[in-house]
């Protein structure tokens, strides 16, 4: 399998089409979360349909763009505001339906989807993993994502006759699309804001590894899809763009005794240090209180348990950015090699609403800040509607820029006004209601992070693997 | 004397405003002017010279003691049709039918065979915009937007022989300024925009005021020609009397309402301190004159570069303050106007101009969309038998360019501005002592 992708991208360093206009007949997402429309903790088909390759393919008129929608509640069921006095957030109480072929209503369709985007997957996954839906069907849930995503685990080489491993990345060459956008590797290092833990090859990809994985991906795409438009993302460029790392604060007011500052395993939580969203149940039960009995927060994932940490201290912030900087020099290496494949600078937008002067829609002004930014859903760590709009939006905008696309713009007011499918609303009033003070269930954080983070150790040994077994081939 | 200011001043507390000069300019001085394209800095021979050439004021010392009144009404009508990302293809609305009437008075009276003095009430500038619409897209920017400036203005001109005369004389500035619009906030519940709150911003106008001064000179070459120019300064509104009034808007919430209502002054009305550059402008003109026809044109331009931003300043709430982007670029304007007299008491006039816009296409918004205007004009004058009361009424229609923003709102707020225009038509009447 690696010696076919490794062959594609020799074929493709002698491939050099001219570029025409981008030809959106056929169009592929590839990617993570962020792609499949992952929001509030849940794939779920309100935030699939509202995802920016569905905008996208959408306003380029895509004749046919398939996804593994999932009714509500979604897979797993959607977080919501559970009420804004106290400020909780928690998974909904709707019912999946009965029959799984209601909840996953596009199960059965005999074609791959169009959106191969799988939550949960890295490069290596882009690479190399396989999902079957029997499995799933059968409540086997080891590899859900994977499963009800890409659902064969092999199909015959249409030239060979050979039977191959149907990966995402398989998936997409197959269907010989004209458009390809790959927004991949976010798994390869946020895993570790989610567990607050910066562990190089436990809970980030090593930059070795992962430089051969995403070349092998980039290469087999130009090499194989040679007339084809190829659109790669770079990574998240900062932790501090991410609200599940910056909402709370280090400090609490406890009543009667007033602010204190909260208290990790190692000791105080500073001023440049993060506590994830995850810390807020563990707080509100009396973790982390400079106070007699008080557990101190947890500081790092247990390697022997699995349980994440909750704080992300300012030198595993800069671990991790500088592992994230790494991968986004890769990405845009691997985009200069070929003439089809094209760098998307989604991060510019990124840190112009990390700093306030992103443009404004008529006045609506947007921000990164949780729950009342607009950009983000309620896990903290995925766009929700609007945030897939300003992603299409922008990724509109460069297309028609810079490869002469002329596709019609995403209609923002409808994005920004649309509203969510939640209802909700505990009629508790409210006067001190502040993000900071929001308290994700532990429930909530768990099953984000269950998703996530399904198995370190398994991940770290097969990829270490990967590494050195491609090394050999080498 | 006292009466007629105080007066005068009651009366700009009446009048709505509106936007049909170049930016928001308002050239709309006089009848007479206004039938002649507004043509005028080389003839100046009425009282409206306070506005066109001080120095024209020279020439009439023989008319005596004038007074002249009248009232210019403006109809403007803009549509608006969206493109996408915001407000959206095909979303279609129009400007709020209005209208307005900026007003003029004057009083001259000779001092001297050679000095005249004036006093003058006019309104130089006026921006009045009104989306009235529920689910008007642009809400968050402006519903509705008056700003009004009034000119208290005392001149002298002074015939420095026969044929050259100047004048000048300074302007005391009022401005009025009222602005609503609604208050965006994305709801945690729906994880959407919904409107929250609306703001209204007011100033009283007194508070708000600035003094600015002017000049012009007028020289009669003989054959019937004569040269005309006139400069009026810039001047800076700082508006320490205004305040803002929010009201609730409820979103079905009760919770996330009280979050709001704890996080903005419903219950007070804070101050806010606002400040306004206004352009100056200079003109020239050439005119000739027999007994029975007059012709006139003039150059000028106006130094709207000044005019930046749009600064909304709440000093003790500065989370609400806000700045707009204006970048306004200086403009120029050509005006050509004709009278014949058609008999020793009836005059019939004929005009054409074209004022160039200095707002860039960024900031074309809801609070103002702006574009280069042709327009043209027609007017007749009448005066009486023995020369002491007479009245000019004026008509013009303006056309103003389709203009898109070109995806480059700096609000955000893009599509094209279309089929705007207005009707303007008057009466002003005089009479001599």
């Amino acid at each position: 399998m690696k010696r076919l992708i490794l062959t594609s991208c020799m074929a493709a360093l002698l491939a050099a089409p001219a570029m025409a206009q981008v030809d959106l007949s056929r169009y592929v997402a590839l990617g993570d979360s962020l792609t499949a429309g992952f929001a509030s903790g849940s794939l779920m088909d309100y935030y699939q349909l509202r995802s920016y390759p569905a905008l996208l393919a959408e306003r380029g008129g895509t004749p046919v763009f398939e996804m593994p929608l999932i009714a509500p509640p979604g897979l797993a069921p959607a977080l919501e505001l559970k009420s804004l006095s106290p400020l909780v957030i928690g998974p909904t109480d709707v019912l999946p339906p009965a029959d799984p072929l209601d909840y996953f209503y596009n199960v059965t369709l005999e074609a791959p989807y169009q959106n191969m985007a799988v939550p949960g997957s890295d490069a290596y996954d882009l690479l190399f993993t396989t999902g079957n839906i029997f499995n799933l069907l059968t409540g086997n849930t080891d590899n859900v994502m994977h499963d009800l995503i890409l659902r064969t685990p092999e199909v015959q080489d249409p030239t060979t006759g050979e039977p191959i491993d149907f990966t995402a990345l398989v998936a997409a060459i197959s269907q010989q699309p004209t458009l390809v956008t790959v927004w991949i590797g976010n798994n390869d290092a946020l895993g570790a804001v989610l567990a607050a833990t910066a562990i190089e090859g436990v809970t980030m990809t090593p930059v070795d590894a992962f430089a051969l994985y995403y070349n092998q991906v980039v290469g087999a795409l130009a090499g194989s899809l040679p007339n084809a438009d190829i659109v790669v993302f770079p990574v998240f460029g900062d932790v501090a763009w991410v609200p599940f790392a910056t909402t709370l604060p280090n400090m609490v007011e406890v009543p009667g005794v007033g602010v204190v500052q909260l208290q990790g395993e190692n000791g105080p939580i500073e001023a440049g240090d993060y506590l994830t969203l995850g810390a807020s149940a563990l707080i509100a039960q009396g973790y982390g209180l400079p106070l007699p009995g008080s557990p101190p927060l947890p500081e790092d994932l247990s390697l022997a348990t699995g349980e994440p940490g909750v704080i992300l201290r300012a030198e595993e912030v800069d671990v991790i950015n500088g592992q994230l900087e790494a991968f986004n020099q890769i990405i845009a290496g691997a985009a200069a090699m070929y003439p089809n494949v094209h760098f998307f600078d989604m991060n510019s937008p990124f840190a112009q609403l990390a700093t306030g002067t992103f443009r404004t829609f008529g006045g609506i002004d947007l921000s990164l800040d949780y729950l009342v930014g607009g950009v983000y859903s309620y896990d903290g760590i995925h766009p929700q509607n609007i945030g897939q709009g300003i992603v299409a939006y922008e990724l509109i905008e460069f297309l028609n820029r810079e490869l002469g696309a002329g596709l019609p713009q995403v209609d923002m007011h409808e994005i920004l006004t649309e509203g969510g499918w939640q209802a909700g609303g505990s009629g508790l009033v409210c006067v001190t209601c502040d993000p900071k003070q929001a308290v994700l269930t532990d429930q909530a954080f768990k099953q984000v992070y269950e998703l996530f983070l399904p198995d370190l150790a398994r991940r770290w040994r097969q990829q270490a693997a990967e590494v050195a077994q491609s090394s050999s081939l080498d | 004397m006292k009466r007629q200011l105080v007066f005068a001043a009651a009366v700009s507390l009446l009048v709505p405003s509106l936007s049909w000069g170049a930016g928001f300019a308002l050239f709309e001085a006089g009848n007479k002017a206004l039938g002649m394209g507004g043509a005028f800095t080389a003839v100046a021979d009425d009282p409206s010279a306070f506005f066109w050439n001080p120095a024209g004021m020279a020439f009439q010392i023989d008319e005596g003691t004038q007074v002249m009144a009248g009232v210019i009404f403006i109809t403007p009508y803009q549509d608006f049709t969206g493109s996408a990302p915001y407000p959206g293809e095909g979303y279609t609305t129009s400007l709020e039918e209005q209208i307005f009437y900026p007003p003029h008075f004057y009083w001259v009276r000779p001092v001297s065979d050679r000095v005249n003095v004036s006093l003058g009430f006019i309104t130089p500038f006026g921006l009045g915009t009104w989306w009235d619409d529920d689910d008007f897209r642009g809400r968050f920017i402006s519903k509705r937007a008056d700003l009004m400036v009034f000119d208290l203005g005392g001149q002298v001109a002074w015939q420095v022989c026969e044929n050259f005369a100047i004048g000048g004389g300074i302007d005391y500035m009022i401005a009025t300024i009222e602005l609503e619009r609604n208050v965006p906030f994305v709801n945690p519940y729906t994880q959407s925009i919904v409107d929250v709150a609306e703001a209204e911003l007011k100033s009283d106008g007194f508070g708000n005021n600035a003094w600015a001064w002017n000049a012009g000179f007028m020289l009669k070459l003989g054959g019937g020609f004569s040269i005309g120019g006139v400069y009026r300064s810039d001047f800076t509104i700082k508006g320490t009397s205004a305040e803002a009034e929010f009201t609730q808007i409820p979103t079905g919430y009760p919770d996330f309402d009280a979050t709001i209502a704890a996080t903005i002054p419903f219950d007070e009305k804070p101050d806010i301190y606002t400040e306004l550059d206004f352009p100056d402008y200079w003109q020239v003109g050439l005119a000739w004159s027999n007994e029975k026809l007059t012709l006139s044109g003039q150059y000028g331009e106006m130094g709207w570069s000044v005019f930046q931003e749009l600064n909304i300043e709440f000093p003790d709430y500065p989370f609400l303050s806000s700045t707009v982007r204006e970048e306004y670029q200086d403009s120029e304007q050509y005006r050509f106007g004709a009278e014949w007299r058609a008999s020793r008491s009836w005059a019939l006039r004929l005009g054409y101009g074209f004022d160039e816009t200095p707002q860039p296409v960024e900031s074309m918004s809801p609070l103002l969309s702006d574009g280069d205007r042709d327009f043209y004009s027609a007017g007749l004058g009448f005066i009486s038998k023995h020369n002491t009361w007479g009245f000019d009424v004026g008509y013009e229609y303006l056309d103003m360019e389709d203009r898109s923003t070109e995806g480059r709102s700096f609000d955000g707020f893009d599509g094209l501005f279309h089929d705007g225009g207005a009707h303007l038509f008057g009466a002003s009447f005089f009479w001599k002592f």
